[in-house]
């Protein structure tokens, strides 16, 4: 398993994040890419050819750790079938050693996002 | 917005350039990309962490001296967690004609700041080797293992192997094990013989004492731990159906042949790489400044004259952009640029500027002396050619494989430069936009074609030079992001 340093760190508190629909808590401002990794998650996405992706350059420069934001409408009422429309509508990628855990985050991950990650990505660029 | 000088980068370069330019009065803005300055060497721990001893080695202390008594200039505005895009000319002929329009993403909104001087700061990135494999989750820069110790103060994995030429995955394995982390080994693919042989020199073991001892202490510690480190190995390719499981090592001939078919397996769980370093040079490239190559330095370094002035007017560069050389080296350029800048706008005469030069030049030279000899050191050759095999990708975004590159060039004998190459094979056009690619397509270009590097040419680095949300380019300043 991956293991936070314990000795000699102090870190802010835990906030609530949801991870593939599962509400559980990590630390404030440490990266998602860290959070994700402390839950044990290596796997981050799948590309558009397929293939299983993780972080590689922690830097920001490599793109390979991408995963799903998804904008919350918080009140808003959906039909079963349009709140999975939005989802997919919603997602936004973004590079999870660069984004600061932040109250409420609510993030999709994993080896079976491709289905998201299709979607969004392969059916706008084409190949 | 504006500034009399925009750095781009707040690594030891940026943060060195900014102190010297505030200290003489001028209103600076950084940037970058992270939410801290310290750029990856001096990588801060998230905001609200406390870590007690941080970096603590006496070789970090200069650098963590300058990003100490830069974050307290008054006159530096921070603009951190910023991604800048490109620049432009921000007028033609009328009276703008000097400045420089500076376009970024702040992470909201898309923002231009004008200036007359900036200085590229942007660094380097761990150079990635292509292998089988190497794609896998859990294969992964032996830089961004270090990052997430040492800023996110987490050990990122089970069981670490380091793989690679650069003495640097020493230190990080070390981190790694102090951490907590189990490190099954360390594989160089250097001779020890030829690592011994640059050090062997007393010259050279008393000028550079300080990095000598600091490796000696963590090589001590290593061998303490139980982490078996050995040379003249590589590895072959990286096992797993999901995730990396294990990696195949086999041992380098006295000629340098990789000897495939007699490999070891090792179980691990992270494969760190470490071969070398990559320059961040598309920012100067997309604003134009002329770039040559080099193999050792880190690809398409910027080129400048003695004031770190780039081919642009108005535009300097400093750092690792100028050839990797390590972060004192980036300290010196900084204090050089930031010099250089100082001078052209008339705040200080040319005696002063030399005066306060000299040193800055005499310390660079020594460090360069030592940068040298571990590029030359760490340089792995042809053996990264080795490790690819026709299915390996060379393009990782795109899924482009060593053998579509070959037949590219094959099926088009008149395509000979990066650029073209780029255009009918789309290598190079994924979310990291050549940074990856581009080395090792440049060498073999250069080999199939038996043309040289420069005549191959880099990438036309274009606007945006990272991937940006486009309704924030097509956002109006006067509706609601």
């Amino acid at each position: 398993m991956n293991k936070r340093i314990f000795i000699g760190v102090e870190r802010p508190a835990k906030v609530p994040i949801e991870i593939n629909g599962d509400l559980t808590e990590t630390y404030l401002n440490e990266s998602l890419a860290t959070a994700l990794l402390a839950f044990g998650i290596t796997v981050f996405n799948r590309n558009r050819q397929g293939d299983c992706r993780g972080p590689y350059c922690n830097m920001g420069t490599c793109f390979e750790c991408l995963v799903g934001i998804q904008q919350s409408r918080p009140g808003e009422e959906k039909t079963e079938k349009a709140e999975k429309d939005e989802r997919v509508e919603k997602v936004q990628w973004v590079r999870a050693c660069m984004t600061p855990v932040t109250e409420g985050l609510s993030v999709v991950v994993g080896d079976s996002v491709d289905t998201l990650n299709n979607s969004s990505i392969r059916g706008r660029h084409g190949r | 917005m504006d500034a009399e000088l925009v750095i781009v980068g707040a690594g030891p370069a940026g943060l060195a350039a900014a102190e010297i330019a505030s200290v003489h009065g001028l209103n600076v803005i950084v940037l970058d990309e992270q939410t801290k300055p310290g750029g990856q060497i001096f990588r801060q721990p998230p905001e609200g962490f406390r870590v007690h001893s941080w970096m603590p080695d006496s070789i970090y202390r200069e650098g963590k001296s300058v990003l100490a008594s830069a974050s307290t200039r008054k006159n530096i505005r921070w603009l951190l967690g910023s991604t800048v895009l490109g620049t432009f000319a921000a007028g033609s002929n009328g009276e703008n004609s000097n400045r420089i329009k500076v376009v970024v993403d702040t992470g909201v909104l898309i923002e231009e700041i004008q200036t007359e001087h900036l200085i590229f700061a942007t660094g380097c990135h761990d150079m990635a080797a292509a292998f089988p494999g190497w794609n896998l989750p859990g294969v992964m820069a032996t830089g961004g293992i270090q990052a997430f110790v040492k800023s996110q103060q987490i050990v990122p994995g089970e069981r670490f192997l380091f793989v690679g030429t650069h003495p640097l995955q020493l230190i990080v394995a070390d981190q790694v094990c102090q951490a907590g982390g189990h490190v099954v080994g360390v594989v160089f693919a250097q001779q020890f013989k030829r690592m011994l042989s640059i050090i062997r020199n007393p010259f050279t073991m008393l000028r550079f004492s300080g990095k000598f001892l600091f490796l000696a202490k963590t090589l001590y510690r290593l061998r303490n731990a139980g982490v078996p480190v050995s040379f003249q190995e590589s590895l072959v390719r990286a096992n797993g159906d999901l995730q990396v499981s294990s990696i195949d090592i086999a041992s380098i001939s006295l000629d340098g042949i990789v000897q495939k078919n007699e490999s070891r397996r090792v179980e691990a769980d992270r494969l760190g790489v470490c071969y070398n370093f990559l320059v961040s040079s598309e920012l100067a490239r997309q604003s134009g400044a002329e770039c040559e190559w080099s193999s050792q330095a880190g690809g398409w370094i910027v080129r400048h004259n003695q004031w770190m002035q780039s081919s642009v007017p108005g535009i300097s560069v400093a750092g690792e952009v100028t050839g990797v050389a390590g972060a004192d080296a980036a300290l010196e350029e900084g204090r050089l640029a930031a010099l250089g800048v100082l001078l052209k706008k008339g705040v200080l005469g040319s005696t002063a500027a030399a005066r306060l030069a000299e040193p800055v030049r005499r310390r660079l030279s020594n460090i360069n002396a030592f940068a040298g000899l571990l590029r030359e050191l760490s340089y792995p050759g042809n053996l990264l050619n080795q490790l690819l095999s026709d299915e390996t990708n060379i393009c990782k975004c795109e899924g482009i494989t060593a053998g579509d590159i070959k037949k590219a060039l094959a099926e088009n004998s008149c395509i000979s430069s990066g650029s073209a190459v780029k255009l009918i094979s789309r290598t190079g056009m994924g979310l990291c936009q050549g940074r990856y690619c581009n080395y090792p397509l440049t060498k073999a270009i250069a080999e199939y074609r038996e043309a040289s590097e420069n005549e191959v040419g880099p990438f036309t680095a274009q606007f945006p030079v990272k991937p940006v949300l486009i309704k924030k380019i097509t956002h109006k300043p006067d509706e609601p992001a």
